[in-house]
Parts: structure tokens; sequence; C-alpha cells
């Protein structure tokens, strides 16, 4: 039920506003619109940085891949390991193992440790401000 | 306008959730009125509520994604600003004991000398807005919410951070201060008319 008083609630004097409320209150939205750009721009050369860092460790790890498969493949097929430090001596013409089964492993195991090493030393903060 | 949003507000809404930053201007047009009004009636400062209202629609702008598209708009933003009145008022008592001054800033006193009082002509609705101004915050700002604002009793309570029962009580309690405020009031002004 509404009585007098309620009724003179309802239609209790509302203040007006100060003037360049609104315009106060849009120019601090629009600061915020410019905080949010500079902090997407800044964020921006992270993310190019870190597709470069993609392809880098791309190749330490691909290089690690091919080393470790060389390994497994010889233990497989071989049935001994390629020890890369004493065996790549003796392979060759003047070598005592066999020239033509090593060859294929040396070979892939080489290109492994390249790729590892490119990966290694690659630039990853190259991108320039 | 009602509580209920407009076509435009609503659309002003998506809008700038799509990135257009400049439609949330008629948000800010539509209700800045009303916010203002009652961030004043909370914090009893105009300069208080200037900054109330400037951070409620900032903190709606930038919280705009929270915001739940199936409930009234007015009701999400003025549970902001009665948030950061709060968060405001309760700075102010704190600097006021920091630096001495009176605690009790919610008596009459302020109402004695409510800017706000003097640009009201109408006789009648000055010793109505003086005695909602000498109300408690709490009385006040339920008051304000539900009868002026034509809140729900639940969207006033969540604004407040009650529930229904406190707001049903402090409406109560209200109406009967201010029936009593009105009633001594008015006969006090008619002694004065008699001698």
């Amino acid at each position: 039920m509404t009585d007098a008083l309620e009724t003179e609630l309802r239609r209790l004097p509302e203040p007006s506003r100060p003037d360049g409320l609104s315009s106060t209150i849009m120019a601090r939205t629009r600061q915020v619109d410019d905080r949010r750009a500079a902090a997407a721009s800044a964020v921006q050369p992270a993310t190019v940085r870190s597709s470069r860092d993609h392809l880098a460790w791309a190749a330490v790890i691909a290089g690690i891949a091919i080393g470790s498969g060389m390994q497994v493949f010889t233990y497989a097929t071989a049935g001994f390991r390629v020890d890369s430090t004493v065996q790549w001596f003796r392979v060759g013409p003047a070598g005592l193992l066999d020239p033509a089964y090593l060859w294929p492993g040396v070979l892939a195991l080489a290109a492994g440790v390249t790729l590892y090493l490119a990966g290694l030393f690659a630039s990853v903060d190259s991108v320039r401000r | 306008m009602t509580v209920s949003d407009t076509a435009a507000v609503r659309a002003a809404v998506e809008a700038v959730l799509r990135g257009d930053g400049e439609a949330f201007s008629e948000i800010v047009e539509c209700y800045e009125r009303r916010l203002f009004a009652l961030s004043l009636m909370m914090t009893r400062s105009p300069s208080g509520a200037d900054e109330v209202t400037q951070d409620a629609f900032l903190r709606a702008y930038t919280h705009l994604d929270q915001y739940d598209a199936t409930r009234s708009f007015y009701p999400w933003l003025a549970t902001i600003a009665v948030r950061l009145a709060q968060t405001w008022l309760r700075r102010r008592l704190q600097r006021e004991s920091r630096e001495g001054a009176a605690l009790d800033a919610d008596t009459s006193q302020v109402s004695a000398v409510d800017p706000l009082s003097a640009l009201i002509e109408d006789e009648r609705d000055r010793r109505l807005w003086q005695a909602v101004a000498a109300l408690s915050s709490g009385e006040r700002t339920a008051v304000y919410l539900y009868y002026r604002q034509e809140m729900s009793v639940s969207d006033a309570a969540h604004a407040l951070g009650v529930t229904t029962g406190t707001i049903k009580t402090l409406l109560f309690r209200a109406r009967r201060r201010l029936r009593s405020a009105l009633a001594a009031s008015d006969y006090a002004r008619h002694q004065e008319e008699r001698s």
C-alpha cells in the first residue's frame, strides 16, 4: 500500500549533474583505450621474438632427435653403439670398420649435431625496436 | 526513463564490447544524472559524488565484459557506484579520525548546511530532502534506490551488499523517522505562522 510519504519519496528532487561530467568521463575512457593500445603494442615484439625462438628451439630439438634417433637405430640394427668420439677416427678407407655400413649413420649424426648447434647459437633476441 | 534499459543502451553496450569505445557516451548520457544523484545522496559531498560517478563509469567501462546482458544495466552500474561511495565514505572517516575531526558525519548538522537543499524551491520538497539527507547512510541509500530510482528490493540489496530483509528493515525505519521528522517540521512551521 502506498501512502503520501511514499509518493513524495518517489518524486524526490534529483540534483542536476555538474557541467562537463560526461566529457570528463569520456576523456578518461579514451585514456584507458590509449593505455590498452600501448600495452598491446608493447606485447607485439615479444610475440615476434617468441616465433623466432620457436624456430631456434625446433632446430635444437630436431638435432637432439636425429642424434638420439641414430643411436637407437644403430642399437636396433647393428647391435653396438656408435661412439662418435672414437669411431669417427676409425671410419673411412683406413679405418677398422666397414665404411659402407657406417657412413649414412655418421652423416645423419653430423646433420643432427649441426642442427643442434645452429639452434643453440641462433639469435633469439634479434628484434630491432 | 524507467529502470529497464532502453534499446539504445543495450545497443551501446554491444557496440562497446565490439570495440567501439565512443558508443559508451550513450550510456554516460543516459545514466550520469541518476548516478550522480545517487552518489551525492550517499556521500553528501558534491566533489565526492563527482569522483564516485566518474570512477563508477570508468570501472563499468573497463569491466563491461563482466556485465550480464540478461539483466538490467542500471542496477549493475548502481552497484558499482554504491561500493565506490562506501569506500569513499570509509576513506573520509579514516582521514577525519586521523585529523582529529568529528567522527559522526551522519547527523543532522549536514542537512542544515546541505547546499542542495538550497537549490530546491518548493518548501515541502526542501524539508523532505533535508529529512532524507539526515537519515543514516544505509537508510537514505535504501530510500533513494528503492523509491527515487525505482529499483527492486533485491536489486537494492545486491547494490548495498545486504539481504532483502535488511533493506526492508532499513526502509521501515526510514519511513518511521521521516514521518516523525516531517511531523515535527510541520508543527514547527505552524507555530511560526501563529506567532
